[in-house]
């Protein structure tokens, strides 16, 4: 059986209860923060929902480690917590009240190393090609359905191997096929208009 | 040879959408796509497709996630807390044991007069010590009676141990004693006579009869008791 | 006042063990045996009542749904009216495995700490909550026995699923009324309304968002924690006469009753249907029982009344041990139950 890359690291988060982010914790954190903040960026389609997504997506990695048994890859684990909270945060963000978290400091956020547009608050620009058609992309994204745009993801963002989804997802290699087939189908349709426009025919 | 195979079949459109994502041994299908003009073409949209979402820039999770992880493990701390002593209750024999569990909750000597059914202190030094945050309680000597009166009342439970002490928290907890107590007596055509007492406020009733009704009306009773705390 | 989160934390476990144990009761079917009524086989089988009614019966644990519903609960504490309104999320797979999962709470308001622990208390209530607290209809001939339904003419649309309507009223007890929007093809409630006898509204749920489909990878299904175990197998230590009511509301059958250990404290529940609605009675058994026959007679007990909304609840303590009814009946039921069991 393949030796999981992340096994010692995870490990070593299990022999500990976290208090702060430190020690093993802080080095997994810093791993993953990058991956789990671009899968949730790319499946919300926008910066504050995905600080928000990827807050829960490690809270409930930090809360479940200890439950982690390796019968997958830790990786997809992580990734299928990640698709799960930004699926969730989208639906959820029409009845939220209450913040989840009393923050301290909010004013970093969305700004800082993000090069990313959070498309609700910026301004249309007469931008660069390249970004006008980036931000078309995810829009056609963004309009999938969710179990669509996670798969499309996790296949074209993270680069995740068949079985990598099929272990992310829950979902057998089959149904990855499918889906991915169905998710091309769906992009064709979002992304003529924008193919039609960039590209010549 | 290969079979015709026809485009809108599922196997070869997702054969294309694979090939479109990388090197793909299949040639087969490589010798149909030379000769086919719609593979050809479907095979063109498909790796467009796949290079566009590709070429989306990578994100990089901006320093104020830091502070918000940061939040979120304390807050998880707190609640893997709460739900801990949720469920470990139950098995707990000691009270002791109870306080090294969650550490700063409970003073394990209060909490050991409260099982010998002593409430020597049922005056605001004992609510303060017991709940770590000061709260105004409206009328201590008031209070002090009605803990006397509901821990007598509820002493057949104290032989459950921690279950006794969390019934007198209970009742100690309550901030509005609207206890009234009006007799009326009824008596059927059989069994024992029965004589109604009142009971104006809900938070008054016995533990079980109160987190029955919680669950009968989707928490209301907790709901309402948590947000009346004062800050 | 002392602060709930610490107090909660104590009494939760007691009380959730307590309520997770109900929740894992039997209670997916009503009084087994059929409807022996004339009028009740002339309702069953009348050509009139829609086959979604019938669709009704158990549809929460055999169709898969999943969704997030709004949860309200509008009653007077102590003359005061107060509102419990949140957000919870529902994922059935439709092979009786179930999560709820609270959300968001609108109101009353909470901070942090407060909320949390609300939180904790729902998802370890969530079995009581499946079996109990959410409007089921349990044995379509007892429940037609019980109460009037009437189709009505409105088709509202619910979280964008086409619904039809019914109203509900029963035939005895309080008065009260249920409009439901239910999904023909499946059965499920996707709106429940209840009323009390005046029209006001007294507890809502909708759902804001509904699937057949649900994502089901990364749910925790509850998993019952303190089951019980069925009276008539339980092994009860000696002496110890558990009391029955003998005599039950109009149109209640008994649905279960189990044996519940917690922290060495033995309760026996028991629950009782009408085919909607339960009531239960309750019975902490004496932590020591006396080596004599427990069953003393006493000249007078003293039942401790409360009501919150349509719920009565009654205490009774007697020796050692603690008897509790609640329910959406009278006054009057009430302690005809008790004296009948006492």
């Amino acid at each position: 059986m393949k030796l999981d890359p992340d096994r010692e690291l995870v490990e070593a988060c299990q022999a500990t209860t976290p208090t702060g982010l430190e020690g093993a914790f802080r080095r997994l954190y810093d791993q993953y923060k990058d991956r789990v903040y671009n899968v949730c960026y790319r499946i919300t389609g926008n910066a504050t929902d995905a600080l928000d997504a990827s807050q829960e997506t490690f809270g409930i990695m930090f809360r479940k480690i200890s439950e982690f048994r390796f019968e997958s890859k830790f990786s997809s684990w992580v990734y299928r917590i990640g698709v799960n909270a930004s699926i969730d945060h989208k639906r959820r963000s029409a009845s939220r009240w209450l913040p989840s978290l009393e923050l301290h400091g909010d004013e970093s956020r969305g700004s800082a190393r993000a090069e990313l547009r959070d498309e609700r608050t910026e301004a249309p620009l007469s931008a660069a090609t390249r970004h006008e058609l980036e931000a078309e992309v995810q829009a056609a994204i963004s309009r999938l359905s969710p179990k669509l745009r996670a798969i499309v993801v996790l296949r074209y963002v993270e680069n995740l191997s068949y079985e990598e989804i099929s272990e992310a997802l829950q979902i057998s290699l089959g149904t990855v096929k499918s889906r991915l087939s169905r998710a091309h189908e769906a992009l064709d349709r979002e992304l003529t208009p924008v193919l039609d426009r960039h590209y010549l025919r | 040879m290969s079979k015709e195979r026809h485009f809108d079949c599922e196997s070869v459109r997702f054969a294309l959408i694979q090939r479109a994502d990388g090197p793909h041994d299949d040639a087969a299908l490589d010798a149909h796509v030379v000769g086919c003009a719609v593979c050809r073409r479907e095979l063109a949209r498909a790796e467009l497709r796949a290079k566009l979402v590709r070429s989306l820039p990578r994100a990089q999770a901006p320093t104020a996630l830091d502070g918000i992880v940061v939040a979120a493990l304390q807050a998880g701390a707190r609640q893997a807390r709460a739900a801990r002593a949720v469920e470990d209750l139950p098995t707990l024999a000691a009270p002791e044991e109870l306080a090294r569990r969650i550490p700063g909750l409970v003073a394990p000597a209060v909490l050991d007069r409260l099982v010998g059914e002593d409430l020597a202190d049922p005056s605001m030094t004992f609510a303060r010590r017991y709940a770590g945050r000061l709260q105004r309680l409206r009328a201590p000597t008031e209070l002090e009676g009605r803990l006397r009166r509901n821990a007598r009342r509820t002493s057949p439970l104290l032989g459950a141990g921690i279950l006794g002490a969390a019934g007198v928290l209970l009742v100690a907890a309550v901030l509005l004693f609207t206890y009234v107590g009006r007799e009326d007596t009824t008596t059927g055509s059989s069994g024992p006579e029965l004589v109604i007492e009142r009971v104006e406020s809900i938070r008054d009733l016995d533990p079980a009869a109160g987190l029955l009704l919680s669950g009968l009306t989707g928490g209301f009773v907790d709901a309402q008791r948590l947000a009346q705390e004062d800050s | 006042m002392i602060r709930a989160q610490r107090i909660g934390g104590l009494v939760a476990a007691f009380g959730l063990g307590f309520l997770a144990a109900c929740g894992g009761g039997d209670a997916s079917s009503s009084a087994g045996a059929p409807s022996t009524s004339e009028l009740g086989l002339l309702i069953a089988r009348s050509p009139a009542v829609p086959e979604f009614v019938s669709a009704m019966v158990d549809a929460p644990e055999r169709v898969a749904h999943g969704g997030v519903r709004r949860v309200e609960y509008h009653l007077a504490v102590a003359g005061v009216p107060a509102s419990l309104v949140y957000d919870e999320r529902v994922t059935a797979d439709g092979q009786g495995r179930y999560a709820i999962e609270p959300v968001a709470v609108a109101s009353p308001a909470m901070n942090v700490p407060q909320r949390e622990l609300f939180e904790e208390l729902q998802r370890a209530r969530q079995g009581f909550f499946f079996k109990y607290r959410d409007l089921r209809v349990r044995g379509l001939d007892l429940f037609l026995q019980n109460y009037l339904v009437q189709v009505l003419a409105s088709a509202p649309v619910i979280a964008g699923v086409e619904c039809v309507e019914i109203q509900i009223t029963p035939r005895n007890g309080p008065a009260r009324s249920y409009q439901l929007a239910i999904e023909a093809r499946s059965g499920l409630v996707l709106r429940s309304i209840e009323r009390d006898g005046g029209g006001t509204t007294i507890a809502s749920t909708t759902y804001l968002e509904f699937t057949r489909e649900p994502v089901l990878a990364g749910v925790e299904f509850h998993v019952e924690r303190f089951p019980g175990t069925p009276l008539a197998t339980a092994a009860l230590s000696a002496g110890a006469a558990p009391a029955a009511p003998s005599v039950l509301p109009v149109g209640y059958r008994e649905v279960s009753s189990e044996v519940v250990q917690l922290a060495g404290t033995t309760y026996i529940r028991r629950v009782y249907g009408d085919g909607l609605e339960n009531v239960f009675f309750l019975e902490r058994v004496a932590a020591t029982l006396p080596t004599s026959q427990v069953t003393v007679a006493v000249p007078k007990l003293t039942v401790r009344m409360s009501e919150l909304g349509p719920f009565r609840i009654a205490e009774v303590v007697r020796g050692g041990g603690s008897f509790f009814l609640v329910g959406k009946i009278s006054e009057t039921d009430v302690l005809e139950i008790l004296r009948s069991a006492l």
